[in-house]
């Protein structure tokens, strides 16, 4: 590596002090000029120097973004943000941090009571007022929200990154561009692994709580006689019970019929969508497989945690009648999702038939 | 408006003509002769600043030698604002010098 790679990847590196939209507009410039600079020196730059340019850095990232108490208010998901913000709002919209921040808000009925409580807690510290922010069930609660709130953000990250960007009256990939004919669709990246991994685990939820529903449902129905106890449901005929058999067995055909509806409306949407995305790269493919796998083991382990009664009631019947309400809807999704290699963003825009137009250039 | 030393310096470069970055950076050592060096992050913070507040332009991105470019001119704004300045500096200047005579 010579004198000079080294002293520019030192230089490029200070430029990133810089906030993302100047150094996309300046950056190089800054660059070429800094080592031209300091040819006559071998072209090795100073530290002096390179500390000049993160001091620049800092200072010209702190003019550019508004005060604490106005980014809470832009923080807020409605309204527009004001011209003056615009260009920062696109930086932090566009800044990987921006699924992170995402998450952080969005599970902060979680994470917020107990963190607050701990910090009572240590403040003012009670013997055994711990014990209640430590119980397995809330921490179990508090994990679930962090892993859904997860596998949401990332999988509608692009979507989210098109709607706040929209609030800027920057509109970009993802988005529908009128044309005299029809809109032409503005596709996000390519998808990665990443969009995969994230929209198989929500489909496989899923179709695991239409597995569980079913099952209960249906053999609830095939065994009326005697009391039965699957999947933690308890089915009876002999009047004790408040759910008998037939009851479990019309509730079931009820959803499975709204399901069916649902779904035959659904699919009547424009497929355009998924139609215009890019083909799915290999690494992409192979992320599917192993959540096409997954789906089938969480069914076993479903089938055997629904046999031991782990779950409550209450928590089977829900989730029984919400996954054979959404079955048939998941049937098509996942058929569509494995065939075209959509992602659940663009399945759930499908659904929606939410086309925006761009009204504003590509920025 | 008072200018800052590094505004002053680069809109008193460019009163030469059009440069980019590294030129202007040498004439204001040229001009100061060596006295003030401005580093080129704050040369280039303070020229985007300068385009913001339309005291310069763009006036134009060229590749000479594979290395970029970017030039920039003085506008009648910044023009008026240097002119201005130094009018204030060269009366605070005498207001010195006759300070000091007096005092001997």
């Amino acid at each position: 590596v010579s004198t000079v790679d080294r002293e520019r990847r030192r230089v490029e590196l200070a430029v990133h002090a810089f906030p993302p939209r100047w150094h996309r507009h300046s950056g190089q410039a800054l660059v070429e000029t800094t080592l031209e600079l300091h040819a006559d020196r071998d072209g090795h730059v100073p530290l002096r120097t390179l500390i000049d340019i993160v001091r620049s850095g800092l200072s010209e990232r702190r003019r550019d973004r508004p005060s604490i108490g106005k980014r809470l208010q832009l923080s807020f998901p409605t309204g527009d943000i004001p011209p003056r913000w615009v260009d920062w709002w696109s930086d932090r919209v566009r800044s990987p941090l921006f699924i992170v921040r995402f998450i952080v808000g969005r599970s902060f009925g979680a994470w917020g009571l107990p963190a607050f409580s701990t910090l009572l807690w240590i403040l003012h510290p009670v013997p055994g007022g711990q014990n209640a922010l430590t119980s397995p069930l809330l921490l179990l609660f508090d994990a679930s929200v962090m892993v859904l709130a997860t596998f949401v953000a990332i999988a509608r990250r692009s979507k989210m990154r098109v709607t706040q960007l929209r609030r800027a009256g920057v509109t970009s990939e993802g988005s529908f561009a009128p044309t005299i004919r029809r809109p032409i669709f503005v596709p996000f990246s390519p998808p990665t692994a990443t969009a995969s991994f994230a929209a198989w685990p929500i489909l496989t939820a899923a179709g695991w709580l239409a597995l569980l529903g079913g099952a209960a449902f249906i053999t609830g129905a095939a065994f009326p006689k005697p009391t039965v106890r699957i999947f933690g449901f308890e089915y009876a005929t002999d009047g004790n019970s408040p759910v008998t058999a037939r009851h479990a067995a019309m509730i079931g055909l009820a959803a499975l019929a709204i399901g069916i509806a649902l779904a035959a409306f659904l699919r009547r949407r424009p497929a355009t969508i998924v139609e215009a995305r890019p083909a799915l790269n290999a690494r992409s493919r192979r992320a599917q497989q192993i959540f096409v796998s997954s789906i089938v083991m969480s069914s076993f382990a479903a089938t055997w945690l629904g046999l031991a009664s782990v779950f409550p009631d209450l928590a089977s019947a829900i989730g029984g009648a919400m996954g054979l309400a959404a079955s048939p809807t998941l049937i098509i999704g996942a058929t569509r999702a494995h065939r075209t290699g959509a992602t659940i963003d663009d399945l759930l825009r499908n659904a929606r038939g939410d086309y925006r137009q761009i009204r504003h250039p590509i920025r | 408006v008072k200018l800052s030393d590094s505004a002053y310096w680069i809109l008193g470069a460019l009163g030469e003509g059009d440069a980019h970055g590294y030129l202007i950076a040498s004439r204001i050592r040229t001009l100061t002769a060596g006295a003030t060096s401005i580093g080129p992050g704050t040369l280039y913070s303070t020229l985007e600043r300068l385009v913001a507040d339309g005291d310069i332009m763009l006036a134009g991105d060229e590749v000479v030698d594979g290395r970029n470019r970017r030039s920039y001119r003085l506008t009648e704004a910044g023009f008026g604002k240097v002119n201005d300045e130094t009018h204030r500096r060269a009366a605070a200047t005498d207001r010195v010098r006759l300070v000091l005579g007096m005092a001997r």
